[in-house]
């Protein structure tokens, strides 16, 4: 799993690379989109992937057998913020593209 | 005392609605906090006249030792009980006299705070807390004097302001470290009893150099004198509280709080003497020179600053004695004349003072308090401004510093030509060029009567006053001190002879510079500094331009190589410490699952598919893809909510980025993406490389589990939670959290913000109405809305929360969007997205202080244990994830209001909001100018 996780961290920020470098400024911020998931599965490759049993507590259950819950819980923050941030850069480039089409004053 | 202060400050919050309901007499009803904590402070008189202390005090950050101290001692008695009157009327005042302005709500408010700043100022014993205060009472400051931020001489001034008193707050606040850390001492009532540790350490005259520098510039000494008259620029009743009677006395304050331990040095004396005589002299000629009334008060203000640093710094008890007097009737006159300045200028349209002439026959009432104060001021009997000058004059005749003694002397005589020009030439002789039609109404000339006649009364009672105020400060500064009994009368002492020779001067001052000419030269020169200063600022700027020219190419790319290669040299650097052959062979060692060959298939095929795409919305579409594929990631790792979370994101981020587009309508791409650029893929694949092989070594070293068990252990016991993730979320680092969604709320204003500037007019209505969608879309929507609450409710045990609930339900808002429903969308549109969120965030903060009336931490989680036996989830984390639910559906349904608005006809209300903004940016142009670079 872990082998796994790092060649898409790889991917996913060898092809965000690849986005923001290009012309295109909607392009770029999908790039920048796509590292920050590369960086979600690096926090999740932190926490080491021990176990596909999730961190809920139950009768019986080990607690050393569970994942671990502290990268979960800081990814699902991440990817909310991740949104929001993409969706502020998506008006931001709307905007600034509307604005080159506009005949100069 | 904290509950008094907190319920100022929240009457500040009230304060737009207030004036919304009330109009012009809102000021009454915002008047009864500051009243309130005149009737508890008046309560503590008796006892802290018989010489006790009030005191309170919260752990704060223990580990630095630093306390929510505070401590009412004679000094601060005086200081609050002053700041709170004058706030009790001022407010009253400012909202009749700005009835019909815009943004009358928010300088109530300001106002409201910085009096609950101000009182805490004179009330904090701890170190920190004060220098907090301090601050604050600055910052209040500042966005009072720049009220009009229309007007860029506002702006400016308000800015000159802040960095006047905020750079001197920095050396200040470098004084109060130094003490902390040479003696170890926290509080301002422990530094007494270090007193000759103190004075006789290496330490003291960098001590007191950065003491001073925060009182000096605090309280307008030259040479940095000229913030305030340049603080005029606030409305009347702003400058009456912030730059006549308090804010300005802070200075005055830090110097009268430290002199016990500090003062009565050559060292100290000297420097105060002599800044605060030259003080007097610049600020006498600037109130000379002008010829604005409103600057004339500006400038005596500062003459009466000087003569308190004076005062202090002579340090004799009488000396001291005269400075408190002249601290509470100088409050009382100045402020009383600012208000009636305001009047005159509310409704004679000028203050200019040679237009300005027979106002008391239109104007009886605001006359009668202007000669009030004009006594006071003038220092005539039997007023509180005569006492308080027989004692300057006394202090000037008993010390040896002849300078010093002359230069008290002159500010009492310039006291005496200000009050002839400010007081009374307006009201009496031949009517000038601008009239009044009319008195100003009540709610304008009470609040300067009551501040006048106070300052009268003062004078009839001073012995009383003396007793139960000035008394006790003066036993705070020095304790030993015997003080003379205060009275109106003392007989005929040269103090008497002496006063009558300074009205005699004044006179003869004002008959002498009645042509503001020949003062010219001598106020461009006490103006200098002024000039100086806007030219250092403009050079600091000039340095800031030219180091941006040299770091910045204002080209994307190459920053962004520059960035890249510095974390790949970093990653490189990881690398090596790392053993990557190991976790190589140890990731070989577990084998590798259908599911994983899957994602990583999937994954390649869709970045290609992203990379390669010529259409943006096949991009758009393969994206998602990629992010569908990671939330697979996510389940086979036992991070269901993260999953769930991803999709539903990823989801919502295809429909946005469709919405974004539409508006875009580009037919082709701009450029093509396709065109393979060498040195973009030896960049993107080298960087790929260098994370692969970051996450390898990171995860070859050992991990120390002790984390992950604590938070598994804790969750159920401590978190009442079986979903350890959400415990985690909404308990354990709740605070964390809190930042998120405040992120996420500023987020969301600055979409609907950016979103308002873009248009859409030649773009038909977005919304797809085919057969199946419109027969079935009802029912999603509407089932989105329940799963959303249930995902919400079911969080703390199994997965879901507010996160993901609050997604879901924000999906349901943007099919109601897409497909021209009524649900959600009436709701949200009647509420409004701003207000869902800014009630989610009152959801979080609320229980974020839940546990702290009853002695608990911030965040800390409250459970009602009888509520959770009956099954019900009764506890502060579920506010706080109902608060997070609130956030983010808010944040979602704003997000598809403004992306799918379309042409100001559809947008109804909020179009008239628009086209406000959008004149207001063209009438300021650098705020235009900022959207446009935005």
């Amino acid at each position: 799993m872990e082998l796994v996780l790092a060649s898409c961290v790889g991917l996913l920020f060898a092809a965000g690379v690849y986005l923001m470098l290009g012309r295109d400024r909607l392009r770029a911020v999908f790039g920048l989109g796509l590292a920050g998931q590369g960086v979600n599965l690096l926090l999740l490759a932190a926490g080491r992937v021990s176990s596909a049993r999730p961190a809920f507590i139950a009768d019986g259950v080990d607690a050393a057998a569970v994942a671990n819950p502290l990268p979960q819980a800081l990814i699902l923050t991440a990817v909310v913020i991740g949104f929001a941030a993409t969706c502020l850069a998506l008006v931001a480039v709307l905007r600034i593209e509307q604005r080159d089409a506009e005949p100069a004053a | 005392m904290t509950t008094a202060l907190v319920l100022v400050a929240l009457a500040g919050l009230a304060a737009p609605y207030a004036v919304r309901v009330l109009g012009a007499r809102a000021g009454l009803v915002l008047a009864l906090a500051p009243l309130a904590v005149v009737v508890e402070l008046l309560g503590h008189v008796p006892e802290i006249a018989a010489g006790s202390v009030v005191t309170e005090e919260v752990p704060w950050v223990p580990s630095l030792g630093i306390a929510w101290a505070l401590r009412i001692d004679g000094l601060a008695l005086l200081f609050a009980l002053l700041v709170n009157v004058v706030g009790a009327l001022v407010p009253v005042y400012a909202a009749s006299y700005l009835d019909g302005k815009p943004r009358v709500g928010r300088v109530l408010a300001y106002l409201s705070m910085f009096i609950a700043s101000m009182t805490g100022l004179v009330v904090a014993d701890d170190l920190v807390v004060f220098f907090v205060f301090w601050e604050l009472t600055g910052i209040f400051s500042y966005l009072l004097i720049g009220w009009d931020h229309e007007r860029a001489d506002a702006r400016k001034s308000a800015l000159t302001a802040l960095l006047v008193t905020g750079a001197g707050a920095l050396v200040l606040f470098a004084g109060l470290v130094l003490v902390a850390v040479t003696f170890d001492v926290e509080r301002f009532s422990e530094l007494v009893a270090r007193r000759d540790e103190i004075r006789e350490h290496a330490v003291y005259p960098a001590l007191l150099a950065c003491l001073a520098a925060g009182a000096f510039t605090k309280s307008a000494q030259v040479p940095f004198h000229f913030w305030l008259p340049g603080a005029m620029a606030a409305p009347s009743p702003v400058s009456a509280l912030l730059h006549s009677a308090t804010l300005v006395k802070a200075g005055i304050y830090l110097l009268a709080r430290v002199e016990p331990a500090l003062g009565d040095h050559f060292a100290w004396t000297l420097p105060l003497c002599v800044v605060g005589s030259v003080t007097i002299l610049a600020g006498g000629i600037g109130a000379l020179a002008a010829t604005d009334l409103k600057k004339v008060l500006a400038h005596s203000t500062v003459v009466v600053l000087g003569a308190l640093v004076v005062l202090l710094g002579i340090g004799t008890t009488v000396a001291l004695e005269a400075a408190l007097v002249l601290i509470v009737i100088h409050a009382l006159y100045k402020s009383a004349l600012f208000l009636v300045v305001g009047s005159v200028d509310h409704e004679a349209g000028s203050r200019e003072r040679g237009a300005l002439g027979g106002l008391a026959r239109m104007m009886p009432v605001t006359a009668i308090a202007a000669v009030a104060a004009t006594l006071s001021k003038a220092g005539l009997p039997p007023s509180g401004g005569f006492v308080a000058k027989e004692l300057v004059i006394a202090a000037a005749l008993d010390t040896p510093m002849i300078a010093a003694a002359v230069a008290l002397s002159l500010s009492a005589a310039i006291g005496v030509a200000v009050a002839i020009r400010v007081g009374a030439r307006p009201f009496f002789g031949a009517p000038g060029s601008a009239v009044a039609r009319h008195e100003a109404p009540w709610l304008m000339t009470v609040p300067p009567m009551v501040l006048a006649v106070a300052g009268l009364v003062l004078g009839l009672i001073s012995p009383a006053f003396g007793r139960a105020l000035i008394g006790p400060a003066l036993a705070s500064i020095d304790p030993a001190a015997e003080m003379p009994e205060l009275a109106l009368w003392h007989g005929l002492t040269p103090a008497l002879g002496a006063g009558v020779v300074a009205i005699i001067g004044g006179w003869l001052l004002h008959r002498l510079t009645a042509d503001p000419a020949r003062l010219a030269d001598a106020a461009a020169l006490v103006a200098s500094p002024r000039a100086l200063w806007d030219a250092g600022f403009e050079r600091v700027l000039g340095l800031g331009a030219v180091a941006g020219r040299a770091l910045s190419t204002l080209e994307l790319r190459p920053m962004i190589v520059g960035v890249l290669v510095t974390a790949a040299s970093l990653g490189a650097f990881v690398i090596a410490s790392g053993n990557v052959p190991a976790a190589m062979s140890l990731a070989g060692h577990s084998p590798l699952g259908y599911l994983e060959a899957f994602a990583l298939v999937a994954l390649v095929v869709s970045l290609g598919a992203a990379l390669t795409a010529r259409r943006t919305t096949v991009m758009i579409t393969a994206l998602a893809g990629v992010g569908f594929v990671v939330s697979m990631l996510f389940v086979r790792a036992g991070a269901p909510d993260v999953a769930l979370t991803q999709l539903v994101v990823e989801t919502l981020l295809f429909v946005f980025a469709m919405f974004v587009l539409t508006r875009m309508r580009r037919a082709a791409p701009a450029a093509s993406p396709t065109r393979l650029g060498a040195g973009r893929i030896v960049v993107a694949a080298a960087v790929g490389l260098v994370m692969t092989g970051v996450v390898l070594a990171m995860v070859s070293g050992p991990l120390d589990p002790s984390l992950a068990r604590w938070f598994v252990a804790n969750s159920a016991p401590e978190g009442m939670g079986a979903n350890v993730v959400n415990v985690i979320i909404v308990d354990f680092r709740a605070l964390d959290t809190f930042g998120e969604i405040t992120v996420l709320g500023i987020a969301a204003i600055a979409i609907v913000a950016i979103a308002r500037r873009t248009t859409s007019a030649e773009i038909p209505a977005l919304r797809l109405r085919p057969p199946p969608f419109a027969v079935v879309g009802r029912p999603v929507a509407i089932a989105l809305v329940v799963a959303g609450a249930w995902l919400f409710l079911r969080g703390h045990d199994a997965p879901g929360g507010g996160f993901i609930g609050g997604l879901v339900a924000g999906a349901a808002a943007v099919t109601g969007r897409l497909l021209g429903l009524d649900v959600p969308g009436r709701i949200v549109a009647r509420v409004g997205p701003a207000r869902i969120i800014a009630i989610g965030l009152a959801c979080v903060l609320a229980a974020a202080v839940f546990a702290l009336p009853s002695g608990g931490a911030f965040f800390e989680a409250k459970w009602s244990l009888s509520a959770l036996a009956r099954g019900l989830p009764a506890g502060t984390p579920v506010l706080f994830d109902l608060g997070v639910f609130l956030v983010v559906f808010g944040f979602v349904a704003g997000g598809a209001d403004a992306l799918t608005a379309h042409g100001d006809a559809d947008r109804g209300p909020a179009g008239e909001g628009d086209d406000r903004g959008r004149e207001r940016a063209e009438r300021t142009p650098s705020a235009g100018r900022l959207a446009e670079e935005v």
